[in-house]
């Protein structure tokens, strides 16, 4: 059964990779472009609707969101993106629940969800700076009376 | 919107509220026909905060994410962390695990019974859940020496051991706790008051909960049979007889029934796992501060719901991205929605009814300087430093 998913799984996907993790977690690797039509595939295909969340990391030399479903099985769909065009399709039309995390993803990580139809401030206060995102990796944020907010912790 | 809809915002302060958020509630006379809400008011910035820490460090402060499912967030991490280190954890210190976390269950959702009473007015079973959950509380106060946060886990095991005595100690509350959750279970469905108060309000139907991506009791009052120790199992829950309560009547109603049968159902699992605790080491005696590269996603059933924690380590004694997904988070957008279609003195109960968290929710703000008008932001200091001044030159005093 295990092993027939993921054969399965594999065909769906024909150009990402996909690899299995521990505890039979399975992450798939795959371009922004066929994010859309891989999350409809395996929600029809594969039944696993429940989207627990979407994960913004900030790879240095590239951006990453990582979505993770669960089901019968826990699937983490990856997908990389460029730092100079941090965009990624919006799934909020499609799962609602996707709303929050979309716009925490824009808030901290500046990785904007096209398409996305609400995208006030959500973790961030009104009159944080334009521009600034805190859980960025080369984001400097100097406390009062301190240098810098990386060193001495 | 049409004349006659009036826009009451409510929060991000506000008495029925016990924590920051911002609702918009669209009412047209008593009926409510739209909903709105709003978070970000006290964000933490613990994930950033995790980045700069060791896994140790990490651990103290996840638990202090939340103060009433402290245990589940560190749970959470050290399951991920030992996901990437590869670790076997010894049984003894899994099952201690488990039973902090169901005993934090019990407490938790004994809590929410209170603060639901509360809510409806019914204050004599506020005070007597309130009264019960000390039991819980005394007991988790003895095993682990804290009321709050328990500081019980650590990476690969549990931090405190159980004696004989404790053991037996905790059998006996618990047999006096069933007696009473089974008299709450007969009010929550019978007494009258009670029932027409909650019954009804903030009705959520299965297809809408799932779409939402719901999770925990509020899920599966609108039964959806959604709960990580069974679809899922972690640590031990899969050598656990226990059943996972769901209910049909998708409203308030529903969410009091699956919580006070869950409570019966812990109590049965913390009973199986006292009787059969095995012997032997609680924690594995050396692990490395180190933890290799590699990426996990921890899946814990909180008392409030799924909590997802997703760690990736970079082969230094500090993760690279920690994210932690409470349970609010996921339930918070479909609660506001649930109440349209009610009316305006259902809010408090129906919003209560996810048993929101927000402090699990929001983690971070840090304002220094105001971008529109370019004000500083005035430190502890120097607001000091100006109180006494004014005080000696307007009022002559002296500090």
């Amino acid at each position: 059964m295990t092993d027939d998913f993921e054969a399965r799984l594999k065909e769906a996907f024909p150009g990402s990779t996909v690899t299995t993790g521990s505890k039979g977690r399975l992450w798939v690797s795959m371009a922004p472009e066929g994010l859309i039509a891989a999350v409809d595939t395996l929600r029809e295909r594969f039944l696993i609707r429940q989207l627990a969340v979407i994960v913004g990391e900030d790879l240095r030399d590239a951006l990453q969101v990582n979505y993770v479903f669960t089901g019968d099985r826990v699937i983490v769909l990856q997908v990389r993106i460029d730092r100079d065009k941090p965009e990624i399709p919006s799934l909020a039309l499609r799962i609602p629940g996707a709303m929050v995390y979309e716009r925490e993803l824009k808030d901290l990580l500046g990785i904007m969800p096209v398409g996305h139809p609400d995208l006030r401030r959500q973790a961030i206060p009104e009159d944080w700076p334009e521009g600034v995102y805190p859980l960025r990796k080369d984001v400097q944020i100097p406390r009062p009376g301190e240098e810098t907010a990386q060193e001495g912790v | 919107m049409e004349k006659s809809v009036f826009r009451i915002p409510i929060g991000p302060q506000h008495p029925f509220l016990k924590e920051p958020v911002k609702f918009d509630f669209d009412i047209r006379g008593e009926e409510i026909v739209g909903a709105r809400m709003n978070l970000g008011y006290n964000h933490r910035g613990i994930e950033k905060a995790c980045e700069q820490r060791n896994y140790y460090q990490c651990m103290y402060l996840l638990e202090r994410v939340c103060g009433i499912c402290s245990h589940s967030h560190t749970s959470a991490f050290v399951q991920a962390v030992e996901e990437i280190m590869n670790l076997e954890v010894p049984k003894r210190g899994l099952y201690l695990r488990m039973v902090n976390g169901e005993l934090e269950r019990l407490h938790s959702h004994l809590l929410w019974l209170g603060v639901a009473a509360h809510e409806v007015g019914f204050e004599s079973l506020f005070m007597l859940v309130w009264r019960d959950r000390e039991l819980i509380m005394d007991i988790l106060e003895k095993i682990s020496g804290n009321r709050v946060n328990y500081a019980i886990n650590t990476i690969g095991g549990v931090r405190r051991d159980l004696t004989d005595a404790q053991r037996k100690e905790i059998l006996g509350i618990l047999k006096t706790v069933r007696q009473r959750l089974d008299y709450y279970a007969k009010i929550g469905t019978n007494e009258p008051s009670f029932v027409g108060r909650i019954k009804g309000v903030g009705t959520l139907s299965a297809e809408r909960a799932a779409e939402m991506c719901a999770v925990g009791p509020f899920a599966r009052a609108s039964n959806v049979a959604t709960d990580v120790r069974k679809d899922d199992p972690y640590a031990c829950y899969a050598e656990m007889d226990f059943q996972l309560i769901t209910h049909d009547s998708c409203d308030v109603l529903g969410r009091v029934i699956v919580r006070v049968l869950e409570m019966i159902e812990s109590c049965k699992i913390i009973e199986q796992l006292l009787e059969t605790l095995p012997e032997g080491e609680i924690a594995l005696a050396k692990v490395s501060r180190r933890v290799p590269e590699g990426v996990a996603v921890s899946r814990y059933e909180a008392p409030r719901g799924e909590d997802v924690h997703f760690v990736r380590g970079n082969g230094t004694d500090k993760p690279e991205r920690v994210r932690v997904r409470a349970p609010t988070m996921a339930n918070l957008e479909v609660a506001t929605e649930s109440v349209i279609g009610s009316y305006v003195a259902d809010i408090p109960i129906a919003i209560a009814s996810i048993d929101p968290c927000y402090s699990c929710t929001d983690r971070m703000a840090i304002v220094l300087r105001d971008p529109k008008r370019g004000t500083e932001v005035t430190t502890w200091e120097q607001l000091r430093r100006r109180g006494i001044e004014w005080y000696s030159k307007n009022k002559g005093i002296r500090f």
